[in-house]
């Protein structure tokens, strides 16, 4: 399910800002959210769409945001609870059992990090992050129904952020995944707008690219040579809405689908969840 | 805060049960295997009768077999369900079942088997071809008699796509769709599931013993299959 995880990190939004906008000291956002994708079909190596048994992968997820200083936040991204589903198979016509479903949870693969802001002027804001993957997840299951692809990764994230108005910001980003031997390192690119439409109401739309370097095959690795873990290239377009409810709470969600993929489940993936700001 | 997650939560475990699909299945011809074997008998032996009934949709099914010899003088069908063989002279046992049956000839008066170790023979062999999707099997890969067990053997020159859920069936298609248990080997008149867990070599020599009472002359490909969906590739057997 690595897949599902990675292209899930990249494809929602987890940040309370976008672009490069940072948290004030002391200030926290946090986000508890339930996201889900299922899934009847895949995008192969060669981008063709095929049919597969239905896959469904429900992350439980807790993002958070601290500022440290002015300049420096402390950020995680916990899936402290994964539910993954392969359906059975029924035969159509003599309703015999021919395959059982399966199921398998467990916690996912956590990430850390910290973001710097580099500047923030009349030109913009601009900040960077590093995060370190950690393989806390499962890496191993007879029928591939991951958590986790247990491997170390560092992922360099650069992020620019513009205001246009008084209610609407821009934002651009790119990124380099290292991923452990044995696993195709990545690069990731993401653009967004957002606007506000009443004082309680965000609306941003995104583009997101991932593409990957297929390199590291020499060290064979079955999790990582599977379906679900290397030479993943997406191209995904979504939306994410933050609706200020009640005091420091907002609801959040989004939803995100792949218009062009290789190697990842084609289907949408939804989010939704709470979030909380102080 | 609680309130707040618990609708959440809720969602999650009602709304990520594991579901059904729907599988099209193929209309195949019923069938009666006979799993019974003689090759080792002798004289005043009992042997247990044994077949497999296949549906029309190539699943085991229950049948009530009835047995037949062609000379009882030869080997003595009792009520219990057991031969006994009398006589080393060549005669026939029949099974019927569902209007489907079996024949096996019992011909005990050869050569006693020689129990020498001889290098496996192969009885057929093919040249993998990729499957869907960009997935590859190459090489070859045999049925080889080893000393008396029948085995699907994958030679050196034989690669596949790895991946977290492949097996490997023996099969009368290249379609998928493989009936398949976690740790079994699911044995159906369109498919034999060689591996019981998933394959965690991708290369080179291996061997799996086809289970007994299969007769590999029934299945015409030797196919890697994700159970995820995807054909990695199969042989076809001359």
């Amino acid at each position: 399910m690595r897949i599902i995880l990675s292209a899930l990190l990249l494809l929602i939004g987890t940040q309370a800002f976008a672009g490069g906008w940072n948290r004030d000291r002391g200030s926290l956002y946090v986000k508890f959210g339930e996201r889900a994708i299922i899934a009847k079909n895949f995008y192969d190596f060669s981008g063709e769409a095929i049919p597969i048994r239905t896959i469904g992968n429900y992350s439980t997820v807790l993002y958070a945001e601290y500022g440290l200083t002015d300049k420096w936040d402390a950020l995680i991204y916990a899936p402290f609870f994964i539910r993954n589903t392969l359906n059975g198979q029924v035969g159509a016509q003599s309703g015999r059992e021919l395959v059982k479903g399966e199921i398998n949870d467990g916690i996912g693969d956590f990430d850390i990090g910290v973001k710097r802001l580099l500047f923030n002027n009349d030109n913009g804001v601009m900040s960077v992050s590093l995060w370190a993957g950690l393989p806390t997840g499962e890496s191993d299951h007879p029928q591939g129904l991951l958590t986790g692809d247990g491997e170390f990764n560092q992922f360099l994230n650069f992020e620019y952020g513009k205001s246009i108005g008084s209610k609407s910001f821009g934002g651009l980003s790119l990124g380099f995944n290292n991923r452990a031997p044995g696993f195709t390192d990545e690069v990731k690119a993401g653009a967004e707008i957002g606007t506000k439409l009443n004082k309680d109401l965000w609306i941003i739309g995104k583009v997101n690219l991932l593409k990957s370097f297929e390199n590291n095959l020499g060290s064979p690795n079955p999790n990582a040579q599977g379906l679900f873990a290397n030479n993943v290239n997406y191209l995904a377009v979504g939306t994410e809405f933050s609706y200020n409810f009640y005091q420091n709470f907002s609801l959040v969600g989004g939803v995100f689908t792949a218009l062009y993929g290789k190697n990842i489940l084609a289907a949408p993936a939804f989010e939704l969840g709470f979030s909380y700001e102080i | 805060m609680i309130k707040l997650i618990s609708p959440l939560l809720l969602i999650l475990f009602l709304g990520s049960c594991v579901g059904t699909d729907l599988v099209d299945e193929q209309i195949v011809p019923e069938k009666l295997s006979i799993t019974s074997n003689f090759s080792n008998a002798k004289v005043g032996d009992k042997i247990k009768l044994q077949a497999n009934f296949f549906d029309s949709y190539g699943y085991k099914s229950d049948c009530d077999v009835t047995w037949e010899t062609k000379n009882e003088g030869i080997v003595k069908i009792s009520a219990d369900g057991f031969a006994e063989i009398l006589d080393t002279t060549r005669t026939e046992v029949i099974a019927k079942c569902s209007g489907s049956s079996d024949t096996i000839i019992v011909h005990l008066g050869g050569t006693p088997p020689d129990t020498t170790m001889m290098e496996p023979t192969v009885l057929r062999m093919g040249t993998f071809q990729n499957g869907a999707g960009g997935y590859f099997a190459r090489g070859t890969g045999d049925i080889i008699d080893d000393n008396g067990v029948l085995k699907v053997r994958l030679n050196e020159d034989f690669a596949t796509s790895s991946g977290p859920s492949v097996y490997l069936f023996l099969a009368t298609h290249k379609d998928g769709g493989y009936a398949y248990e976690k740790g079994g080997q699911v044995i159906t008149s369109q498919s034999v599931q060689l591996t019981p867990n998933k394959m965690t070599k991708y290369t080179g020599v291996q061997q799996f013993e086809i289970p007994a009472g299969v007769d590999a002359n029934d299945y015409d490909f030797i196919v890697v299959y994700c159970i995820l969906g995807p054909v990695f590739g199969s042989a076809e057997l001359n």
